[in-house]
């Protein structure tokens, strides 16, 4: 008996595998077919609307016909939204056009209002590529959402529209930026020129560390000069991961004084950010600040030794010979080589 | 007369219940592993990796390669490895004391050079003879180790310690991987904010019969011979199912050696590879979980359902063999060694679930299979077996493993799709009705030399001798 279920259930499941591979395949085709099509218009139209200002858009009925199909609809707009992350310039625009000619917008609308998080945040993804700006609005609430998804792709909205004006939603996240939404970020920035951003100071202060996190890097990137105090002042924060950032901004924004205050920072700190300084420190150090190196050299844990004795070695200083000959223990730590020690 | 019955009584429901737990379980599986795969294939659905590519903001990434007289092949592997997706990476090629020609090779193909170094080597390991670097800034990623043997875990402790990067890739230098291999295995570090991603695998799939060209995957294939056609079916298996139920459950217990990516910190922290065990991969994940649970940090392992990487598996019974004999040694070396999460509450999932299933299902099944069947002998010779009985209980069980092979047959044409001529599912279909005759029992009985030569302390790696893929040019 259990066998005949047994065997039942295997003929569902290749009948399940088989019927999937039957519908993909012939999708596949169908699609092919329409897209290839699809393509071609689009690149007609794209080189007309190069040549002439304002070129006529007239859709061919069958795409239109074909275009009522969600599954077709869905594999039409991915061609719209890789061809305008290809190109830029005058010819997106011409991209926008189709999008919102063939109805494509209210589909994406559509998703932009759907309860599941993927499908939402796909949804988002297609307007702010299309550059619907009149969904600004909507699109902005979703920046502090709970999921990390819709948050993001929200995030990455409002930046495509707003550039550095666009950064505002900082002031009230309440929900954390990940590293990953952070590159994201930086790298949707990046396609604007510079304009001054307001309200770096109060980010600092947030009590949402990514954001502080997130404004040492904009700090850093885009050389902030005047928040330096208030950067110094992050190095007493209770994250260490954003008292590291913030000796790197330091770094990057460094004045005469940066120098001191990190070397005062030291023994404050981990030992994860104890190496970040002295590694820091290696960029802006002059001979002033030889004898923090060499104290270094003093310090009980090997890879703090190691650090410094880097850094003084890069100063002309002959530290691997220094170091083995003071503490022979210190030798089955490392490994040291000259290159003359044996040749091949 | 009655002890006889009273023990067969014993075992026979022992066994059963023991069945039914394990069925259980490759149920739950089967049925987590769904909502796992779809929530990565869904949030990767929008996700554009291009930002990544070419970004300054990625966090550097070390690719850790120990390669032990694979001089064949070890210039196009390296090149592969060079042309990886990545912007911010550093290669480092550990020469285990090869006795071939690999370190020659390598020097003159990418033009390498003796250089000065000082390097904290804060996991102990063999001497390092060299580390050599390009002088062409072609290949300035490149850096190439050269050590005294010490066996693939001391290779990659080496290139731990050598590793500037605060994330680590451990791979088999003959694996080929894909080129946005690095980029997916990275994000998941990335996504994270309260929680610690530690360790992230990436699914390797069966790379026998694929056509690669100059260390890159050309075509897929399904492996022409039986042994690594099967092999394919069973890296469905545990890698889109059990894998995925586990890393969702966030109670894996092993990433494949063959690829695997690490936070090094961590790595240090718990003393790097274990040199002692042929099963360095998987205790070296166990010991990270330890570590994390014991300081009472929140954390993560990530399985990617992407295939990332590709590698050749054993095409004859002696090479496959020595593997299944090495993965039984270093799953009980493993689970012997942190014998104290056993049903450890302190260590919660690891303690109560991981370990467990690990210890009765991968560690204990092959041994209660191998007495089993002795048990059915003596039975059958004493005249006690019910055959009715068993032949309903034996078809019961071979039809279940068809079901559910069948299943991860169909989660893998579904999501991935890899083996895409009309006879491929046919083909695999056909070797899983051979598989409980031939491919179990051939594991089942190379598990029980595994633990044999355990307890008669056999140390053997087990070298693994490859064919070479089909249509490779180097």
């Amino acid at each position: 008996m259990v066998t005949i279920v047994f065997t039942i259930l295997i003929l569902l499941l290749l009948g399940s595998v088989y019927l999937y591979l039957y519908k993909k395949k012939r999708n596949f085709f169908s699609n092919k077919n329409i897209q290839q099509k699809f393509e071609e218009w689009v690149s007609r139209f794209l080189l007309e609307s190069i040549a002439t200002e304002n070129p006529t858009l007239i859709i061919p009925p069958y795409l239109k016909k074909q275009f009522k199909r969600r599954a077709k609809k869905q594999a039409a707009i991915n061609i719209l939204v890789q061809t305008k992350r290809d190109l830029a310039g005058m010819g997106t625009k011409g991209i926008t056009n189709i999008y919102e000619q063939l109805g494509f917008k209210q589909f994406s609308i559509n998703k932009l209002k759907h309860s599941f998080w993927h499908i939402k945040a796909k949804g988002i993804q297609e307007l702010y590529i299309m550059d619907q700006s009149d969904m600004l609005g909507t699109m902005y609430r979703y920046t502090n959402s709970s999921n990390k998804y819709v948050r993001k792709e929200a995030q990455t909205a409002i930046i495509h529209f707003l550039g550095f004006n666009g950064l505002h939603f900082l002031n009230v996240l309440s929900k954390p930026i990940s590293d990953w939404e952070q590159i994201n970020l930086m790298e949707q920035l990046k396609q604007f020129p510079f304009t001054p951003i307001k309200h770096l100071e109060t980010w600092l202060q947030s009590r949402n560390h990514t954001v502080v996190l997130f404004t040492l890097k904009l700090i850093a990137t885009y050389q902030q000069f005047q928040t330096y105090q208030a950067v110094a002042h992050c190095l007493k924060h209770t994250h260490e991961k954003v008292r590291i950032q913030a000796v790197k901004t330091l770094i990057s924004i460094n004045d005469e004084g940066t120098a001191n205050i990190l070397v005062h920072q030291y023994p404050k700190e981990t030992l994860a950010n104890k190496i970040n300084i002295i590694e820091q420190l290696a960029f802006i150090a002059l001979h002033t600040q030889q004898q923090f190196f060499f104290n270094c050299l003093q310090e009980e844990q090997p890879i703090l030794k190691l650090a410094a004795a880097k850094v003084l070695e890069q100063q002309g200083i002959n530290i691997s010979k220094l170091l083995q000959g003071k503490d022979a223990a210190m030798k089955q730590h490392f490994y040291t080589h000259k290159k003359t020690d044996m040749p091949i | 007369m009655k002890w006889i019955e009273i023990m067969s009584d014993i075992l026979t429901y022992g066994i059963f219940i023991y069945s039914i737990v394990l069925l259980l379980f490759y149920i739950f599986i089967g049925i987590y592993a769904i909502g796992a795969t779809r929530r990565y294939i869904h949030k990767n659905s929008f996700a554009n990796y291009r930002v990544l590519v070419s970004s300054s903001y990625v966090p550097a990434v070390s690719i850790i390669a120990p390669a032990y007289n694979e001089g064949a092949g070890i210039i196009a592997n390296v090149r592969s490895l060079l042309s990886t997706y990545y912007s911010n990476i550093e290669v480092i090629i550990v020469n285990d004391g090869s006795k071939d020609d690999s370190l020659q090779k390598l020097i003159h193909a990418y033009q390498l050079e003796k250089v000065d170094f000082l390097v904290y080597a804060q996991i102990p390991t063999k001497a390092v003879r060299g580390i050599y670097k390009s002088t062409n800034a072609v290949y300035k990623k490149l850096i190439v180790v050269d050590k005294e043997n010490g066996g693939k875990a001391d290779a990659l402790n080496v290139g731990i310690n050598i590793a500037t990067h605060d994330y680590v890739v451990c791979i088999d230098v003959d694996c080929i991987l894909e080129q946005d291999a690095i980029l997916k295995m990275i994000k998941p570090f990335l996504e994270e904010t309260d929680t610690r991603v530690i360790a992230a695998g990436g699914v390797v799939r069966v790379a026998n019969s694929c056509i690669v060209e100059d260390g890159k995957l050309v075509k897929v294939r399904l492996p022409q011979a039986y042994l690594p056609r099967i092999q394919a079916l069973e890296y469905i298996r545990a890698f889109l199912l059990g894998r995925m139920a586990w890393a969702r459950l966030n109670g894996l217990l092993l990433i494949s050696g063959a690829f695997g990516a690490f936070d090094k910190e961590v790595v240090i922290k718990c003393g790097g590879y274990n040199t002692n065990t042929v099963g360095e991969d998987m205790e070296l994940v166990v010991r990270m979980r330890r570590y994390m649970e014991d300081h009472h940090q929140k954390y993560k392992i990530i399985y990617i359902p992407d295939p990332l990487c590709w590698t050749e598996v054993p095409s004859n019974y002696s090479i496959l063999g020595r593997q299944r004999n090495r993965w039984m040694r270093g799953t009980i070396e493993t689970l012997m060694a942190h014998k104290k999460l056993f049903f450890n509450p302190k260590y919660g999932y690891l303690g109560m679930l991981s370990y467990p299933y690990w210890f009765f299902f991968e560690m204990l099944a092959p041994i209660i299979e191998f007495f089993g069947v002795i048990a059915f002998f003596i039975l059958t010779f004493l005249g006690l077996v019910t055959w009715k009985i068993f032949i309903a209980l034996l078809l019961f069980i071979i039809f279940f493993g068809y079901v559910y092979s069948t299943f991860a047959i169909l989660m893998e044409v579904v999501t991935y799709n890899q083996y895409k001529h009309k006879k491929d599912i046919a083909n695999l279909f056909l070797a899983m009705l051979i598989e409980p005759f031939m491919f179990h029992s051939f594991g089942v009985w190379c598990s029980m030399k595994g633990f044999v030569d355990l307890i008669r302390k056999k140390k053997e790696w087990g070298a693994m001798k490859r064919q070479g893929f089909d249509g490779a040019k180097h």
